[in-house]
């Protein structure tokens, strides 16, 4: 069944009316404020201008006189202040590669990932958090202008629907692109196989920005656990090199090791650099990958 | 190393074959990947083994290259030069006469009792002996020489069966000494059924021999004649010789039978060695005779039978043509059944003469007669390889046994003008003076022919005792009726050729079994005796019988029957190894490596399959 938001046909990769249930108690998840202090749908760390009182301080000169709390003055004779929280908003970047090398797995990597941005982005839409975007390939692709509330949900996905994989894999340069936009640094998104041998330079430009950064790994199947027997020639399916392999028991076992090496090694490239690594396969459902993985990493709350 | 089969490496040529089909095999699986971000760190994490890697991958390749080229080194033969030490040689010598064919009391065959004991023998023996096994038959023969292979030596062992004649165990024991001298440190080994007293005879001395049979009786004809009676030609009278070889005494019954006639029976008892002579009146006359001799428990019965036949000479007719033939023709004269004529040179008519032996004095003619010939000092005759004769210059020497120097003294023969020749390669020397021939004779173009160098005319020559003596042996010799050749000795298994009177145009050979058997000339006639029993053969001109001759063949075959009782290993014997140079060849094991490379790569094939 096609759904419809705003009067709009659903892709078939946005989240289903069930999904969104799910959702809707579900935020991204900042640990520290980021500064844009507009009207947003989240409390803030920093102190501001609203109405909610959060505490009192001594006064200091420079401060704002109607902040000053006559009354205590009256009782105490000295110059408190009154500290109100802030509502920030929250940007959330989402990044999406659509390199050459996002076509392979069944279902697709892209297409996984793809619906994974969607979810993320509706959610974040929802919680009148800013969502911003782009696909980045050889280099920055289109973008998605920051965009706050609901009613941009069908242009995030109609921008989500338009992006197709293909090309090579420059995800350094197209990052280094995106950041030199010069966008509200906040929650920063990365759905990518990251099989490019810049991906660690791209998530720690994406951190050094001032980014929470959280890299969604998407793998298929059949690149983590390859069957072939015999020689072949592998053929990459980005630069069309290649190179002739024995695929014999031991060359697969040394592949899946070799596999397991490189995950782990982008795990400890986050993990020093406070960027949330969540490793998901292309076959996953996205409801196990929003509700579950991406919980278990804190993204989501 | 060497090669023995060095042109077998053409086949190394195959792995050219080998590389083609690898580089024509189908193109490899193409299949796409993401990224080779991964398999590049693989194939990096490996690269420390890059060869190895290469010799994986390539492991099929490599194992049939090295398949092609290790059976085209098989093939090749390679050898190797080593040393071995080997153990003392032995020769088995296995007596194969006709006695061994008797069963003793138990029913075993002595031949099967000396197989066994030899077989026995022949594994009891270290694995480094060289064995030879050696027949004492009529003939000995080595079967086998200087092997190790016991399982052949066995093989042949129990194929070896008695022959119908007696057994040359001397000659086959002179043999067996040439092949492991026991004086050299070598074993000779004899399985007979020989009396212990032959034995311990110097011929046995080093061998160890061992007896086989038991005490047994055995009668044999040791010889059978006929003649005429001298008082009444027209019965005749057999004289048969009768002998007791065996251990124990027998009584013994000898038949004689004259033709297809009844035969005439006497008995006789014979003790253990005892020889009789008995004699046959009055038996009629017929063209063969047969004698026998029967005894209950005869330990052999092949030699019980003997043949005879009247011999009663053909009646030659002999020609002599020369200026003085006289002498000549009254010697021959004097040769019984002989008929001798002379003839001048000058009136010999060859077309008008039919003549069985022709003398030729000091001539030759140009075609020479169908007939045997006889040269006295003749010119030189190219049509025989006859040189022109020349004096002789020195004293001549006669050769053994020579048929025309019978009962003759050299020494009387010679004189100052005697004539030599040299030898043609048809003729047999009978005197030599240096390298060439003062008497020759022989047998070319079918006819007997003979040379004599010596003066015949000489003054008082045909007064001379030797004169008719050797002249009667000169046309027996030279008689064209009798086909035997000279000295044949009749034996199965060894066919003799026969020599056809010069005119005969067939010859038919009539066995024991009355199956004829006809040769047309020039065709060469073979008489081959099988069985015991008179061999008659008829020669023909046309339809016309010109001769007939009955030839009695009875078999010298052994009657000595052996005791048993002799101890094994009697002679003396020495162990000494022997260090010898020996060719190993080494291509089985090429082979058999390259089967092992077959299968590894059958197995490195079926295991890259199995991924799947």
């Amino acid at each position: 069944m096609t759904e419809r938001t705003n009067g709009a046909a659903l892709p078939a990769f946005a989240p289903d009316a069930a999904l969104r249930a799910k959702l809707a108690n579900l935020s991204l998840v900042s640990q520290r404020p980021h500064g844009h202090l507009h009207t947003g749908g989240r409390r803030s760390r920093a102190t501001g201008s609203s109405i909610e009182f959060a505490d009192h301080r001594s006064y200091s000169p420079g401060d704002d006189y109607r902040q000053i709390d006559w009354n205590i003055y009256a009782r105490t004779d000295e110059l408190f202040v009154k500290v109100r929280e802030s509502e920030e908003t929250l940007v959330v970047h989402l990044l999406l590669d659509v390199s050459g090398s996002m076509a392979s797995g069944a279902p697709t990597k892209f297409e996984a990932a793809r619906a994974v941005l969607a979810a993320l982005g509706w959610t974040a839409l929802a919680s009148r958090d800013v969502v911003a975007g782009a696909s980045l390939g050889a280099d920055l692709g289109e973008t998605f202008a920051p965009r706050q509330g609901e009613a941009y949900v069908a242009r995030l996905f109609e921008f989500l629907e338009r992006q197709q994989p293909s090309g090579e894999t420059a995800l350094a340069r197209a990052v280094a692109a995106y950041n030199a936009r010069a966008l509200p640094h906040g929650v920063a998104v990365l759905a990518s196989d990251l099989l490019a041998p810049d991906a660690p330079r791209a998530i720690g430009a994406l951190a050094q920005r001032g980014h929470e950064v959280t890299v969604i790994h998407v793998l298929d199947e059949e690149f983590v656990n390859p069957a072939f027997a015999d020689e072949v020639e592998l053929v990459d399916a980005e630069g069309g090199d290649a190179v002739e392999v024995l695929g014999d028991a031991d060359l697969l076992h040394a592949y899946r090791q070799a596999i397991g090496d490189w995950t782990s090694e982008l795990q400890r490239f986050c993990h020093r650099r406070h960027v949330r690594y969540v490793p998901i396969r292309s076959n996953w459902t996205v409801e196990e990958i929003m509700l579950r993985r991406l919980r278990e990493h804190g993204t989501l709350a | 190393m060497s090669w023995a089969a060095p042109l077998a490496f053409v086949w190394a040529g195959l792995t050219l074959a080998v590389l083609g089909f690898f580089l024509l095999r189908p193109r490899r699986q193409r299949i796409v990947v993401a990224s080779l971000l991964v398999w590049r760190r693989t194939i990096r994490a490996r690269a420390d083994d890059t060869w190895l890697a290469w010799l994986r991958r390539h492991a099929l390749l490599l194992l049939q290259l090295l398949t092609v080229a290790v059976f085209a080194l098989a093939l090749a033969r390679p050898e190797r030069l080593a040393t071995v030490e080997l153990g003392p040689p032995v020769a088995v010598v296995m007596d194969v006469s006709a006695s061994m064919a008797i069963a003793d009391s138990e029913g075993t065959p002595r031949i099967r009792r000396a197989r066994d004991e030899a077989s026995a023998f022949v594994h009891s023996l270290g694995d480094d002996r060289r064995i030879s096994l050696i027949t004492a038959g009529a003939v000995p023969r080595t079967l086998v020489a200087q092997t190790n292979d016991r399982d052949q030596v066995t093989r042949i062992l129990s194929a070896i069966e008695p022959e119908a004649s007696h057994g040359r165990l001397d000659a086959a024991l002179d043999m067996a000494r040439s092949l492991a001298n026991p004086a050299a440190g070598g074993i000779v080994a004899l399985f007979t059924d020989q009396s212990p007293v032959e034995a311990a005879s110097p011929a046995f001395a080093g061998v160890r021999t061992v007896v086989v049979g038991e005490p047994s009786p055995n009668v044999a004809l040791v010889s059978f004649q006929v003649r005429r009676r001298l008082d009444n030609p027209d019965t005749v009278q057999g004289v048969v010789a009768a002998r007791n070889d065996g251990t124990t005494g027998v009584a013994a019954e000898v038949l004689v039978a004259a033709g297809r006639g009844s035969p005439t029976s006497r008995a006789m008892s014979l003790t253990a060695g005892e020889r009789q002579i008995l004699v046959f009146d009055n038996l009629p006359v017929a063209a063969g005779y047969q004698a026998e001799v029967r005894a209950a428990d005869d330990g052999l019965s092949a030699d019980n039978l003997a043949f005879a036949s009247l011999a009663e000479p053909s009646r030659l007719s002999v020609v002599v043509v020369g200026n003085d033939p006289w002498p000549i023709v009254r010697a021959l004269q004097a040769v019984p059944a002989v008929t001798a004529q002379a003839i001048a040179v000058d009136s010999f008519d060859q077309d008008n003469s039919s003549a069985d032996v022709y003398v030729f004095q000091g001539f030759a003619p140009e075609m020479l007669p169908s007939a045997s010939a006889v040269f006295v000092q003749p010119p030189a005759v190219p049509s025989l390889g006859l040189d022109a004769p020349t004096t002789a210059d020195s004293h001549p020497l006669a050769v053994a046994n020579s048929p025309l120097l019978q009962s003759v003294d050299v020494g009387d023969l010679v004189s100052d003008s005697d004539v030599t020749y040299a030898p043609p390669a048809w003729a047999r020397v009978d005197l030599s003076v240096g390298e060439r021939a003062l008497l020759a004779h022989g047998v070319v173009a079918g006819r007997r022919t003979a040379v004599i160098g010596f003066d015949l005319a000489g003054a008082g020559v045909s007064q001379a005792p030797w004169f008719p003596v050797f002249w009667s042996n000169v046309v027996r010799w030279a008689d064209p009726f009798a086909p035997l050749p000279d000295g044949a000795h009749l034996e199965p298994g060894r066919p003799v050729r026969l020599i056809p009177h010069p005119r005969s145009d067939r010859i038919a050979v009539t066995n024991p079994a009355n199956e004829t058997i006809e040769f047309t000339m020039p065709q060469p006639a073979v008489l081959d005796v099988t069985v015991p029993g008179a061999y008659t053969l008829r020669q023909f001109v046309g339809r016309e019988l010109v001769a007939q001759t009955s030839i009695d063949y009875a078999p010298g075959t052994e009657t000595r029957v052996g005791l048993g009782g002799v101890p094994a290993g009697t002679g003396a014997t020495v162990d000494s190894a022997q260090r010898i140079q020996h060719q190993i060849e080494l291509w089985p094991w090429a082979a058999g490596l390259a089967l092992a490379l077959v299968l590894v790569e059958w197995w490195v094939f079926h295991r890259v399959r199995g991924v799947r």
